[in-house]
């Protein structure tokens, strides 16, 4: 049993994947620095080697197409706790293949790779309607969420492109993420938010009323409901927490 | 900023609108402005009915001067009523927007004064939202039949979308149940709209990027499902519509005796959207689906019944089958389908490579061979009984149908 440890980000992998070729050796198992190591395993830790990993990267840019290359920059970006392996897995199958062979889903590290990645683009896609702001005394819109995918720099595209001329905040409280927005200009932080304070108008409460106004009650369908906008998120969405 | 009381009135009266959709617009943000289009539409929240909440859906006021048997807000009825005023609604729609609640306004209205007058007011609402509040996201705005051509026109050039309900199935029950709109005044718009969309594409400017679109109301009058059909496919032939949607006649306050008094099953709207799907996106013609006169059957879906009925054409070998055959294997919708097509190109699919993939098997066995394997129910009669949806509830009352997980199954993959 041969574990590769190495660093969690995309460089990481692909410096494992590098190693790999270049000393022979298949892993029975690729994990990231903070994952827990069974006594017995046999394990290598794989330093992330930034030449080698450019190298396997434009090998992997010439093989795949656009769609599938950014697919694969942004797999890390997952929950799966095994997503190292599973995404070591697809780029040896891609590398062996020396073609883009990302459809062919009846080959299992194929279709585990796309299931790991297609939670974390359909998680983006939903929180761009999820997202909500509210506005601060300062005239900033700010919105705090918990994505299961570290997503927020996939979401911030869209909203740079539709608040040009307004200043807004996106906070990950599960990444410890913050990116702040302001004419024309964004920066990603790692540290505490400041407190914030919220300015009390009556938009949220209009909203609210909205929101149970168009509901029709002869159509009750819970779990519909509950299946397009899941439970774990409804903390951060205003017409569904009593308390914002 | 509007009233609470006000909003609740506003949007109690535009809820049986079930046109919901954000997406056909690729709207660009300008400089100064806020806002733009999302091709595909993005869905900011759903209800406890489960629909989605797309826009800010309201009625500009719910004072009418007409009396549609159907409707809520008819002249006749005593309900509070409320109206206003294009800044109210600007307002409103920019604070909205600002916190990511929405995506655009839906704006409607009943016909107060008369057809002109509420165009008139309507079309000052958008023009103000787009040049003086600098909106550009999504505007879907309902027309009034019977209002002048150049208002229509001219509300072309500043919303994403528009649509004219043709209410009813048939032009007989149309002339019953609400007898001041005219088919005339509804199709004349409708067919305007159409032609000047045609022409503008060369132009710079974009005249209505989204289209148009149409509702009408299911069960409130006699018309078979074929009639609603074929009504539909002739809607999205002739004037290229985007969507036709279909409201549930749900009784409000009615003391018309033309109205049915129950509330019409929802599984028989859900079957007339799956038929609308198979004819737009799988290929069917409407007469393969049903019959002159005849109702879709609730116990089965359109394409399962289509393909009990088809027996020559089963089993399908899943190896060599045309995408368009995979398609109308029960149980395989497109997704599944291009699954399919992409991975056989690598090598033979059997049973578990399927499995694999995670294509729903339950239906489809009974319909395929894996190189010329068949593992399915042998009689004609036994595969029905396997298929039939049970545990119908035949009762008016039954309106949540979502209750038979088969049913919630297919309508949350969309597969059929």
């Amino acid at each position: 049993m041969t574990t590769f440890i190495i660093e969690n980000s995309y460089n990481g992998i692909l410096s494992a994947i590098f190693y790999s070729y270049l000393n022979k050796i298949k892993p029975d198992n690729v994990v990231s620095f903070h994952h827990q190591i069974g006594f017995y395993e046999k394990f290598i830790s794989v330093p992330t080697n930034i030449e080698n990993a450019n190298r396997v990267d434009s090998k992997l840019q010439s093989i795949l197409s656009p769609l599938n290359y950014k697919y694969l920059i942004n797999a890390v970006r997952s929950n799966n706790e095994n997503k190292h392996f599973i995404i070591f897995n697809y780029v040896r199958r891609i590398i062996d293949a020396k073609r883009d062979i990302s459809n062919n889903f009846s080959n299992e590290d194929i279709f585990l790779y796309n299931r790991l990645v297609s939670p974390i683009f359909l998680e983006a896609h939903r929180f761009l309607g999820f997202i909500r702001f509210q506005k601060t005394k300062d005239g900033i819109y700010y919105s705090a969420f918990k994505p299961d995918n570290d997503i927020a720099e996939l979401i911030l595209p869209h909203f740079i492109k539709r608040y040009k001329t307004m200043p807004f905040i996106l906070h990950d409280l599960k990444h410890d993420k913050i990116i702040g927005y302001n004419d024309g200009r964004y920066k990603i932080v790692e540290e505490k938010m400041p407190k914030l304070e919220i300015s009390n108008d009556d938009i949220s409460k209009l909203f609210k009323k909205y929101y149970q106004t168009i509901y029709i009650p002869e159509r009750k369908n819970l779990k519909q409901m509950l299946n397009y906008m899941p439970k774990r998120y409804h903390a951060f969405i205003v017409e569904k927490n009593e308390l914002l | 900023m509007i009233s609470v009381d006000k909003l609740k009135i506003l949007t109690d009266s535009a809820k049986f609108d079930v046109s919901c959709s954000s997406s056909g617009s690729s709207r660009k943000n300008t400089a100064t402005g806020i806002g733009n289009g999302y091709y595909g539409g993005i869905c900011h929240s759903f209800t406890e009915d489960g629909r989605c909440v797309s826009l800010l859906k309201i009625l500009m006021t719910n004072i009418c001067v007409y009396n549609c048997a159907y409707c809520n807000s008819r002249c006749s009825n005593d309900v509070p009523r409320a109206i206003a005023s294009p800044n109210e609604i600007c307002e409103l729609t920019m604070e909205f927007y600002k916190r990511n609640y929405i995506e655009g306004l839906f704006l409607s209205s009943a016909v107060y004064k008369n057809a002109d007058y509420t165009m008139e007011l309507l079309l000052e609402t958008v023009i103000k939202l787009r040049k003086l509040y600098n909106f550009n996201g999504y505007i879907h705005l309902k027309g009034i039949p019977g209002a002048d051509r150049s208002l229509i026109m001219r509300a072309g050039e500043y919303v994403d979308r528009m649509s004219f309900n043709l209410e009813l199935p048939s032009e007989k029950s149309l002339r019953l149940l609400a007898p001041q709109k005219t088919k005339k005044a509804i199709i004349t718009p409708i067919s305007m709209i159409h032609e000047e969309k045609a022409t503008y594409t060369s132009k710079k400017n974009r005249f209505l990027p989204a289209g148009q679109t149409t509702q009408m109301i299911v069960g409130a009058s006699p018309e078979s499902d074929f009639q609603i059909l074929k009504l539909t496919e002739a809607l999205y032939k002739k004037y290229k519509m985007k969507r036709v949607y279909y409201s549930s006649y749900v009784p409000v306050n009615t003391t018309s005796s033309l109205l049915p008094t129950l509330p019409v099953g929802l599984l028989r709207e859900h079957r007339l959207y799956q038929a609308d799907w198979l004819v737009r996106f799988y290929g069917f013609n409407v007469g393969e689906l049903i019959k002159e006169g005849e109702n879709l059957p609730m116990e089965y879906d359109p394409k399962c019944w289509w393909a009990l009925n088809h027996p020559e054409l089963f089993p399908v070998e899943i190896n060599t089958a045309p995408v368009e055959m995979l398609a109308r294997i029960p149980g395989i919708g497109l997704r599944s389908a291009y699954k399919i097509i992409s991975a056989r190109r690598y090598s033979r699919l059997d049973l578990n490579s399927l499995r694999k993939m995670k294509i729903p098997l339950k239906r489809a066995i009974h319909f395929i061979t894996f190189n010329g394997k068949f593992i399915g129910l042998e009689s004609e009669k036994q595969i029905k009984q396997a298929l039939i949806v049970n545990d119908l509830n035949s009762s008016y009352t039954q309106l949540t149908m979502f209750s038979n997980n088969e049913i919630i199954a297919s309508v949350l993959n969309g597969e059929l």
